[in-house]
């Protein structure tokens, strides 16, 4: 029997001075308390919770750990927002907090304010998108340098007590704040919800001033040196772990998007083509490819800006529709799915660069030679033991080993509960050894990345 | 379809979650289940009461793993057969080699649900009777 009461909030193991917090803050609201693991898991037998209920939990429970509560409250109610708060600094592990389920975590009395801000904004029935928390996002500027005019404001995050603070208003950065946003002063930024636009615009017409070539030699080196220097701030911070932007649990999708819209603007403004549209228009918005397909548009048009290796606008493209034969099967298929595919769906796996090409001419969408040729080959290998053809390496071009770099790169980093936060170094070496593609295209990437020859990152434990 | 009286083994060492999995497989129509808190007690059940037809296991367990529980079933003349799926966050392509190469029947990727976890059992029992 499942019953579905309409509480507000569930408290799960607060001890009795974290419950007098939090009702104090959340008077009004109606408030079921589990005080044992065992009225936890009975409540998990007999109740419902709807998506969006605010689930806190702590550690008070003598019967059950709080990371078993966080996974089973994600499993038995997807799309609760599951709060972690905690007396003890070494409770505070990030990492597995996440991999758990957790959304967001507070340690008092540290947190005190901010913990009193997320629970007003819980009780005004605010779902967070006007929370202190929730109006600024995080961002990472590139190559700021005084002169220039910022069309928005900039904030910094204070990690000690959890305060944003303004750094530089809008309009001409002076010397001094210029130094201030300088990466070794500053790593992120905050920029309000509201002037996320103006940031995407920015960023991309920088990107572009980059980009033009100069008369002169010199600049136009020192230019392409911070052309590449940004374009690999921006791709690096799509997996970026850092813990002052670890406020937000679900920013990695979010980062992925600011780059999706730098990538967007960049091509709009250079090609006048507009990539959302083009890929609503053949995929539709609410597809489950949708998100992958941006992604690895972006990665991939990032990695040709960062290295030469192909045309931008051309990995951009090749990005939206790669695995279009893909969603033709009706369901996403991931590495981790091959092994469970019966004969006809592997058949019809191991053919999707060919359908997805195919695709393409039917739905009348015209793409140059060279996309529909890195479409066909992001899944052929250099020792010829790719598919669908089992090319050899003469036939595979660069754009499209970009695109397969681009593939891997976006399913290694994927945000996905219980999967560990890879960094750039491990992402690499994975691909270099799964993904068969040529040396001189992975030395090339190794060297836009700063990744270290045969250097990989400490593999993280997965859940 | 499979078969609704198969006796299943759910082995993960966090109870709420084995709680939450029994309850799904008894939805689906199972009606003989028994868990296991690892893959150690697993595999003292799997000996001492024979009879199982299907485990379903987490992988990053304490004691003994679900790759290592896999790997030990395998490798009896006994229980090789059984048909085995892994409840896993494992989703890199070596560790995902690992477990093919010890034939696995299938995944089902954390977070999950009841769908996911019967497509993939419906899955596992169309391939072994294919």
């Amino acid at each position: 029997m499942e019953k579905e009461d309409r509480y507000d909030i569930l408290f799960v193991g607060l001890d009795p001075a974290l419950e007098a917090i939090a009702e104090t803050e959340l008077s009004g609201l109606s408030i079921h308390k589990l005080r044992t693991g065992e009225a936890f898991l009975d409540f998990l037998d007999v109740y419902q919770l709807t998506p969006g209920t605010p689930v806190l939990v702590s550690n008070a429970c003598k019967d059950i750990k709080h990371f078993e509560v966080a996974q089973a409250v994600s499993l038995n109610f997807p799309g609760t927002r599951v709060i972690f708060i905690t007396h003890e600094r070494k409770d505070l592990q990030l990492a597995q907090l996440k991999k758990n389920g957790f959304a967001e975590s507070f340690f008092l009395p540290g947190d005190g304010e901010l913990f009193k801000e997320v629970l007003a904004d819980i009780r005004s029935g605010v779902s967070g998108e006007e929370g202190a928390v929730r109006r600024f996002k995080p961002v990472k500027l590139v190559d700021i340098e005084p002169g220039m005019h910022l069309p928005f404001a900039v904030h910094t995050f204070l990690p000690l007590n959890r305060k944003f603070t303004l750094l530089t208003a809008s309009g001409c950065v002076s010397r001094k704040k210029a130094e201030m946003l300088g990466e070794r002063l500053v790593n992120y930024v905050y920029v309000e919800r509201t002037d996320l636009d103006r940031f995407y615009e920015f960023t991309a017409d920088h990107l572009l001033a980059l980009g033009t070539p100069d008369t002169e030699a010199v600049s136009q080196t020192q230019k392409q040196e911070k052309l590449r220097h940004a374009v690999r701030e921006i791709f690096l911070s799509v997996l970026d772990n850092d813990e002052s932007i670890s406020i937000e649990f679900e920013n990695g999708r979010q980062l992925m998007e600011q780059a999706n819209q730098i990538i967007q603007k960049f091509i709009l403004k250079k090609t006048g083509i507009d990539l959302a549209d083009l890929l609503k228009d053949v995929v539709g918005e609410t597809s489950d490819g949708y998100l992958s397909a941006r992604a690895v548009s972006s990665i991939g048009a990032l990695i040709a800006l960062g290295t030469g290796l192909a045309s931008p606008e051309d990995l951009a493209v090749a990005g939206l529709f790669h695995d279009l034969g893909v969603l033709a099967m009706g369901r996403d298929v991931t590495p981790a799915d091959v092994a469970g595919l019966t004969p006809a769906e592997l058949a019809a796996y191991h053919a999707h660069p060919v359908t997805s090409v195919n695709l393409l001419r039917e739905k009348k969408i015209t793409v140059t030679m060279e996309i529909a040729a890195a479409i066909e080959a992001h899944h052929e290998r250099v020792d010829k033991k790719g598919f669908p053809h089992a090319w050899p390496a003469h036939k595979i071009s660069a754009a499209a080993q970009v695109l397969a770099y681009a593939d891997a790169f976006e399913y290694l980093t994927r945000p996905q509960k219980g999967k560990e936060i890879l960094g750039v170094e491990e992402v690499h070496s994975q691909i270099v050894r799964d993904r068969g593609l040529a040396p001189e295209i992975l030395e090339k990437i190794q060297i836009f990345l700063k990744i270290q020859p045969g250097g990989a990152g400490e593999r993280p434990k997965a859940g | 379809m499979f078969d609704l009286n198969t006796k299943v083994l759910v082995v993960d060492d966090m109870m709420a979650v084995r709680r939450l999995v029994r309850k799904w497989l008894t939805a689906i129509g199972f009606t003989n289940i028994e868990d296991a808190a690892d893959g150690q007690l697993a595999w003292t059940k799997l000996n001492e009461a024979p009879g199982f037809g299907l485990i379903v296991s987490d992988w990053n367990m304490p004691n003994c793993s679900g790759i290592d529980l896999l790997r030990k079933v395998r490798a009896d003349s006994g229980l090789k057969g059984l048909p085995f799926l892994l409840l896993t966050a494992e989703g890199e392509p070596h560790q995902i080699k690992e477990a093919m190469s010890l034939k696995v029947d299938g995944y089902v990727m954390k977070p999950f649900t009841q769908e996911s976890l019967q497509d993939q059992l419906l899955k596992a029992f169309q391939k072994r009777a294919a």
